[in-house]
């Protein structure tokens, strides 16, 4: 029998609205449907969130016409909005087949008649570009909750084990370590010395040269200062705040809850040098709101301080802030709206801020951050939603009101976890992290799925399609070479890696891969380009510290990093990810300070390009771990690309392009991490171009590594 | 009350109005108690100039069990700056068309109501001796008053039907319809003459009917419909209004409107060699109408089939020699059906341009309503003077696959 192919659309008018609508689709009967599906494209292998998308028409039937509500006629006012891609469904038979997006491009209007409407199916991976665009991971939703009082006892804390949130959403010491403060300076430079004098400072650059080591009798008066140190977040968290923002992103597979990944920190390291308060006075985030939902208004408080607004844009026809004190101090009130500042204005006494008058249609996310040179109370804040249902001569207005008790700001400097991130896309975080881990994502029960490609490849099935092959035509070729493939982490910035690298003729943490074990006349042996995989990570470089006036080289049990250029000035560096170590320093040989603190350091969260046990390593080569001063050969190359890389450079190697009629079980069932036999042979599927009409497809199938 | 046929384009105009205007359109049907059922509102900025054309809305709207639909428009807009007064109207649409020759914004109701309501597209009309007589009726203003149809031979009535019409709508009062009859909705749904009480059928799809009456015993050589409508309701209707179903005010201004009539010949067709096949086409007023061809019929089917190059060495080296090296998949097939006439009169050009415009075809196979499209896609318009004896051949497409495949 033919494939009946079903299309179906979401017609809720968003795909955040959390239900889909779904309406079928007309289909011409001659427009072929053709999708091509592939996961890690061999001639490609840098590029990420592969996945199709298709073109095609379908007729301007009355079925059709009713869901794209006569897109070509611009007079009506309401409808189907096609400036926004919407919630799709395929099926086959009436088996789900893929899950995606379809945007609505044109309309073609015959002798005054609409004959067809152009529409682009995209799969839910694609999508991933379109739903997050060029966002910042500063507008992430959640990270709020991190924020935390910059003071001496967080980072002290945030230093030796790490801070947390409670039961009641408050920033605590927690051994949760979702914020840490490695030992990293970005500005002084720390050494260790048992002959000089404890506390002794020398002026040097910027900042100061300092002897970390006190004695019993100067306990917290020398050492680490709290304010050198810059907190960093597990990127775990960065990935739930992703899904938190994105309803319709929700990761699953084992990678991202793995525990080397949740060893895995971002530092937020927005300034070069130490820790700025980013404004004049202290700022908090008003996070005293009751958590509410109302469907009447499409709005929630979906925590103590976010409001979201899920409903048409335009429909808001106001939102309103009111603030009301007895306070005759002045204060400032700041709006954010996914992630960017919209208002900011002195005030004094109760007010009213109406949106409407800073945007002109309003949806997202919104916070309200207070500043005061003091302390002030307030005893209201109160956000109040107003949403019109039709926007006809009578329209019905829905509204809601979410409050706060009395809200007390305190005039402290409060380390804002969002304004404080690294000016960084959020899909170049995303696309950073898939390039350093050789991940693969891929859409399946209505989550997004990553894994490492290995993994995901270990987890399919055989499906033998010996008898669906057309053995009238069939291209074998060689898969792409390459002659070298460089793996690359951002240009190094900071002093260690630079002297490192000139002192070793190196790219400290990088890898060039070359096709011949002696890396010599490659592009000779091997046809084919470079090809690089560049991350936007800054590759980070930590050293151990050594006891400098001791008769042998001896070294301590803390190591730090040091954020500063090749001429040893504080930097700006790109974004930089590395893994925490908790670590034990033995206070009866080794006496590190810490100001403020009447104690020795024991603890501390060291950074580090291995993980704890060195399972896992940043550095794309072995290198020898600074720590250990073992080579770890569990490189990222190692772990998560040597397979894949290595099979296609396998003389046995082979790209084969045929024709198969595949049958409804297969087209539904199929994963791309299956693998195919034909003929006895198992290949594994580099793409799959299927006519959705006849199930007619060609396969594109390589050998198989494993 | 105007009809739209929302095959062809119905503007809806405020020239007089500022730009800006808006339109407000509401699609949908009145139920079994006269309640408005709105299906969709669709709501518009109005282009003064050349107006809004709402048919290809409304035409979304017909489907499976709706044929008839009510629509309603509100236009709000100001004059010189100041607000003025909604205009709201009330129509009705078909799914049927006008021709150019008909006209900017063709309302057919004038028409319809000259012809005693009478729905169908020919005065005359063939019936197979064996078949049944069937006549289409559209009720496209709210009027009270009665139809009766008048089964003749040799000008004497030898059987007669008669409804009532009345009400806000149409609805059928107290029908007093003549043996083996039977009365059908928009919908094919058959309507209970049996009722004696006075119970309103006010339900839009009541505005078509069809008139369906066993005459092969009767020997009839023509049809008469009487359509009587009270001058208030005529008037009322005539000029925009609402018509109340009040006997009171029946009885203050009484009367009839005219007793004119409109007459159907009826030819009758025995057929013993071929098997006649009975079509219905959806016609120009959006009304199902019969068709009967009754000469030689042909029918014939055409496969789509893929084949590939199977591979069959496993069986093969095993000496199994019946496995398909060359393998069909994907077979299906879709039927055609050609049809002729037989003779029929020179006017009959106009059932066929109807059929060949329509897009709902149905032929009557085995008790069996089947959906069909004509493939043909020209007709030569034929005349006793050009071709002697008129016969017509058209062929059709059964809209569906042979091997059932729907999901």
């Amino acid at each position: 029998m033919n494939l009946q192919l079903q299309i179906y659309v979401d017609t809720s008018g968003s795909p955040l609205v959390e239900v889909p609508i779904y309406e079928r689709l007309d289909l011409f009967d001659f427009e072929a449907v053709e999708l091509t599906s592939t996961i890690q494209d061999a001639q490609d292998i840098g590029e990420v969130f592969t996945d199709f998308s298709q073109t095609f028409k379908v007729p301007a039937s009355k079925r059709n016409n009713k869901v794209f509500t006569h897109f070509y006629q611009s007079d009506l006012n309401t409808g189907f909005d096609s400036r926004i891609k919407q919630r799709a469904k395929l099926e086959l038979g009436g088996v789900p087949f893929r899950n995606g997006f379809l945007s609505l491009t044109e309309s073609n209007v015959k002798n005054g008649k609409a004959e067809s409407y152009s529409v682009t199916f995209y799969g839910a991976i694609v999508s991933l570009k379109e739903i997050i665009g060029d966002d910042e991971l500063k507008s992430l939703a959640g990270l709020d909750k991190f924020n935390h009082e910059y003071n001496l006892d967080n980072v002290w804390d945030g230093f030796r084990i790490g801070l947390g949130l409670n039961a009641s959403n408050e920033m605590v010491f927690s051994g949760d370590r979702d914020i840490i403060y490695p030992s990293i300076s970005f500005e002084n430079d720390w050494y260790y010395s048992t002959s000089e004098p404890v506390g002794t400072e020398d002026d040097f650059r910027q900042g100061v040269s300092k002897n970390l080591r006190i004695d019993s009798t100067t306990l917290g008066q020398y050492g680490i200062e709290f304010n050198e140190l810059k907190p960093a977040i597990k990127v775990k968290r960065i990935i739930e705040a992703i899904e938190q923002t994105y309803s319709t992103i929700e990761f699953g597979g084992g990678f991202f809850d793995s525990s080397d990944f949740g060893e895995l920190y971002f530092l937020l390291n927005k300034n070069k040098g130490d820790v700025q308060n980013l404004n004049d006075i202290n700022e908090s985030l008003v996070d005293g709101f009751a958590v509410a939902s109302d469907t009447g208004t499409f709005s929630e408080m979906i925590d103590s301080s976010t409001l979201v607004l899920s409903g048409t844009a335009f429909r808001y026809i106001n939102v309103n802030l009111t603030v009301e004190t007895a306070s005759t101090e002045d204060y400032v009130i700041i709006i954010i709206n996914d992630g960017n500042e919209i208002y900011r204005e002195t005030l004094n006494a109760n007010n009213t801020i109406y949106l409407s008058q800073i945007q002109s249609s309003r949806n997202g996310r919104y916070t309200v951050y207070v500043g005061a040179s003091t302390s002030i109370t307030f005893t209201k804040m109160e956000w109040d939603v107003y949403y019109e249902i039709f926007d006809t001569n009578f329209p019905t207005i829905n509204s809601k009101t979410y409050g706060t008790g009395q809200e007390n700001f305190t005039n402290a400097f409060t380390f804002n976890i969002p304004r404080q991130m690294p000016k960084m896309k959020t899909l170049d975080f995303l696309r950073g992290l898939f390039k350093m881990f050789n991940l693969t994502a891929y859409y399946e029960n209505g989550v997004i799925v990553v894994d490492t490609l290995d993994d995901f490849y270990s987890g399919g099935d055989t499906i033998d399609l010996t008898k669906s092959l057309d053995n009238g035509e069939i291209t074998v070729k060689r898969s792409k070479l390459y002659s070298d493939i460089n793996f690359q982490f951002a240009e190094p910035k900071t002093f260690g890696v630079i002297n490192q690298n000139e002192q070793n003729q190196d790219n400290f943490g990088n890898l060039e891969f070359q096709t011949l074990p002696d890396g010599k006349n490659s592009s000779l042996a091997f046809d084919g380009t470079k090809y690089e995989i560049k991350l936007p990570f800054e590759k980070g470089f930590f050293e151990r510290v050594n006891d400098q006036d001791a008769a042998t080289f001896t070294l301590t049990d803390f190591s730090n990093g040091w954020i500063v250029d090749k001429n040893q000035e504080t930097t700006d560096i790109a974004p930089m990810l590395f893994y925490n170590v908790p670590t034990i320093i033995d206070s009866n040989t080794w006496k590190f300070g810490f100001v403020g603190k009447s104690n020795y350091i024991t603890t501390f969260n060291r950074g580090s390009n291995s993980n704890l046990g060195a399972s896992k390593s940043l550095q794309f080569g072995a290198e020898v771990d600074e720590y250990t001063g073992n080579v770890n050969s569990n490189s990222l190359f190692a772990i998560c690309y040597q397979n894949y890389v290595t099979n296609l450079f396998s003389i046995n190697t082979r790209i084969l392009s045929a024709e198969f009629y595949l049958s409804l079980d297969v087209l539904t069932q199929y994963k791309l991490n299956d693998k195919i036999r034909l003929k006895g042979k198992d290949y594994r599927i580099n793409s799959i171009k299927s006519n959705l009409n006849t199930g007619k497809s060609t396969l594109e199938l390589i050998t198989s590594y494993d | 009350m105007a009809l739209i046929v929302a095959r062809s384009p119905h503007f809806i105009t405020a020239p007089t109005l500022d730009s800006g205007a808006t339109l407000t359109l509401d699609i949908g049907f009145y139920d079994s108690i006269g309640d408005f059922i709105t299906l969709k509102t669709y709501a518009f900025t109005i282009n003064t100039e050349y107006g809004l054309d709402i048919s290809p809305f409304v035409s979304d709207y017909f489907q499976n069990d709706i044929k008839v639909l009510i629509v309603k428009t509100t236009i709000d807009g100001e004059i010189s700056g100041v607000p003025v007064q909604s205009i709201v109207n009330e129509y009705v649409a078909t799914d049927g068309y006008g021709y150019y020759e008909d006209g900017y914004n063709y309302d057919a109701s004038t028409t319809i109501q000259d012809k005693k309501l009478y729905g169908g597209c020919n005065d005359n009309i063939q019936v197979y001796a064996d078949g049944i007589a069937s006549i289409p009726l559209f009720l496209p203003s709210n009027v009270n008053g009665s139809v009766t149809i008048n089964y003749k031979n040799s000008g004497v009535v030898v059987d007669s039907n008669n409804l009532i019409l009345g009400g806000v709508y149409d609805y059928l009062d107290a029908p007093a319809v003549g043996s083996e009859s039977i009365v059908t909705d928009a919908l094919g749904n058959q309507i209970d003459t049996s009722r004696v009480s006075v119970e309103s059928f006010i339900l839009t799809q009541t505005r078509i009917l069809n008139i369906s009456k066993n005459v092969s015993t009767l020997d009839i050589d023509s049809i008469e419909i009487i359509s009587q409508f009270t001058n208030y309701s005529i008037r009322v209707d005539a000029d925009g209004g609402t018509v109340e179903s009040l006997q009171c005010a029946n009885d203050i201004a009484g009367g009839v409107s005219d007793s004119t009539t409109h007459s159907i010949s009826v030819e009758y067709i025995c057929e013993c060699k071929y098997t006649p096949y009975k079509v219905s086409f959806i016609n120009k007023i959006g009304v199902l109408e019969d068709l009967w061809f009754f000469k030689k019929s042909m029918g014939s089917l055409s496969v789509d089939r893929s084949e590939f190059n199977q591979f069959t060495l496993d069986s093969y080296k095993n000496g199994i020699l019946s496995n398909h090296s060359y393998k069909n998949f994907n077979v299906n097939g879709r039927e055609k059906l050609t049809l002729n006439t037989g003779f029929v009169p020179d006017n009959f050009r106009e059932n066929f341009r109807q059929l060949m415009l329509s897009e709902s075809v149905y032929v009557y196979k085995d008790s069996l309503k089947l959906p069909v499209n004509v493939s043909d896609s020209s007709i030569e318009y034929k005349t006793h003077v050009n071709d002697k004896l008129v016969n017509y051949t058209i062929e059709f497409d059964y809209a569906y696959d042979k091997i059932n495949n729907l999901v």
